[in-house]
């Protein structure tokens, strides 16, 4: 595992111990899905897929586990973002309160909206999306 | 570290838990004024009524927090900017917001001023504030009652 202990920001470390609380709540059969959010926080070198991880988590758990989501949602708009190529930057807030479900989902309603904003942008945008950490 | 000095360390940890727990009250008090303004959906005229109630408890607990203060013969800190300084709950953002939202941010408000609560409790027992700490128990005790209500609500049986 390449975690850098000095790297590692206090927010991961709140967020893997509120995953690791809701594995007593959720169904033996996500827990695969749980335990690969919870490595995901742990490495810290691939957000996109931790990002993707959550919102699948999220679809399946949250309706019976609203608190720790919200905290989980809240940890992850205030420490990553979404850079839209260019140097052009989205905050996750809003975008993280629709209940989109994979990051596909999110890549497709971002380039859509920077397009109507902007007829010049790339039509291939989506492709250049990535989630960074702050 | 003389006697009368490590007393004096104590009371100040009573007065300044005092202070952090009236800025906590004002600031969930403020927060939660909000929610009542703010929230939407089906539950609206549930919400709206249950925010109020609490805001209106939480005033009232504002002025009993600040008059002990006055009784310890130490003024009392007031004004929105002095009173944000001293606490750490976070305000939300002005924009459309789930109901369930201002339920989840008004519980980890709630968590934060019971934390500093407890703390408070503990430093008036060590110098034996009594008065401090019945006060401190019975605002504990409404706190976890909220919590509970609050929590509750967020569960989908
Ligand atoms: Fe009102």
């Amino acid at each position: 595992m390449s975690t850098d202990s000095t790297s590692f920001k206090s927010w991961r470390h709140d967020a893997v111990r509120i995953v690791e609380e809701l594995f007593p709540g959720a169904p033996r059969e996500h827990w695969d899905l749980l335990l690969d959010l919870r490595a995901g926080l742990l490495r810290g070198d691939d957000w996109d897929s931790t990002l993707d991880i959550f919102l699948a988590c999220r679809e399946r758990l949250e309706e019976e586990q609203y608190l720790p989501f919200y905290r989980l949602r809240r940890l992850l708009t205030e420490s990553l973002r979404l850079e839209a190529g260019r140097g052009n930057v989205v905050p996750l807030r809003n975008i993280l309160m629709r209940k989109h479900r994979s990051l596909a989902d999110i890549k497709r309603a971002v380039s859509r909206e920077v397009f109507e904003h902007d007829l010049d942008a790339p039509a291939g945008l989506a492709g250049e999306l990535r989630i960074v950490e702050r | 570290m003389s006697t009368q000095t490590a007393t004096k360390q104590k009371t100040n940890a009573v007065v300044e838990g005092l202070q952090t727990l009236l800025a906590d009250t004002y600031a969930l008090m403020a927060q939660t004024h909000l929610a009542h303004w703010n929230v939407e959906g089906p539950n609206f005229f549930q919400l709206h009524t249950a925010f109020q109630a609490q805001y209106e408890e939480l005033f009232a607990a504002v002025d009993e927090i600040a008059e002990r203060l006055r009784a310890l013969d130490v003024l009392a800190p007031g004004g929105l900017k002095t009173l944000a300084k001293g606490s750490r709950i976070t305000e939300l953002a002005i924009e459309a917001t789930p109901a369930k939202d201002f339920v989840a941010h008004l519980v980890d408000s709630h968590e934060i001023l019971l934390g500093n609560a407890l703390t408070l409790r503990e430093a008036s027992e060590e110098v034996n504030d009594l008065e401090t700490q019945d006060l401190v128990i019975g605002r504990i005790q409404v706190h976890q009652k909220t919590l509970w209500m609050l929590k509750s609500f967020l569960k989908n049986l």
